[in-house]
């Protein structure tokens, strides 16, 4: 004889799942080291299923991080208001610049026949552009 | 060269290092990605690939000279 369902409650949290603050990062250099140890097609068309607009803009603010904090170590670190001015107008600047040039991508790909979605195209360009910004700025 | 030389010399020889062998290497290889990644995503081949790279390149490079630019801090 079966047995009746169990109905289970979906609002409790699983205690074996950790917070989503570990859990991204975690996710996070999980990929990106796999990207970079093996930058095959099929890694990177695997890991552009993945892109959506929230992992764009945290990847854009950690972008927009770096370079803050990068423009903070050199020799004029800005204080106070000059630095919020600093920063929000790095922020205007680093959304309009990286969206025009993953435009200007999309559009020249499209020129040549290429078919891909913009959405991947922008998360996939994000690592490698995020660790240059790190790296040489 | 002496012993004191030689150590006062390690960090400028790191430093050198870093800059001339380092550095270009860890830029291809992200350069090389990013190619990889429009490849990948829009199933182009290594020479349309690059030729999407270096004409948006250039546009972006060009557009930054128009007066009242939004590119420049």
């Amino acid at each position: 004889m079966l047995e009746p369902e169990q109905k289970v409650d979906s609002s409790e949290p699983d205690p074996d799942r950790p917070h989503w603050l570990v859990q991204i990062p975690k996710d996070w250099s999980g990929q990106c080291f796999k990207m970079f140890t093996q930058p095959g097609g099929d890694t990177l068309a695997k890991e552009g299923e993945n892109a959506s607009w929230g992992r764009i803009c945290l990847l854009l603010m950690l972008f927009l991080l770096i370079t803050l904090l990068t423009n903070q170590l050199s020799a004029s670190p800005l204080s106070g208001l000059s630095f919020l001015r600093s920063a929000l107008s790095h922020l205007v600047v680093v959304f309009c610049n990286f969206f025009i040039y993953m435009g200007l991508l999309y559009l020249l790909a499209w020129l040549l026949r290429g078919r891909g979605a913009f959405l991947a195209q922008c998360y996939l360009l994000l690592f490698p552009l995020i660790l240059t910004n790190l790296f040489f700025a | 060269m002496s012993y004191i030389h030689a150590f006062l010399g390690f960090p400028f020889l790191l430093l050198v290092v870093l800059q001339y062998v380092v550095q270009p290497v860890l830029l291809c290889y992200l350069g090389t990605l990013s190619l990889r990644a429009i490849m990948a995503v829009h199933s182009l081949s290594w020479g349309k690939a690059l030729i999407v790279f270096f004409l948006a390149s250039l546009t972006f490079f060009l557009l930054s000279f128009l007066p009242g630019n939004i590119f420049q801090l």
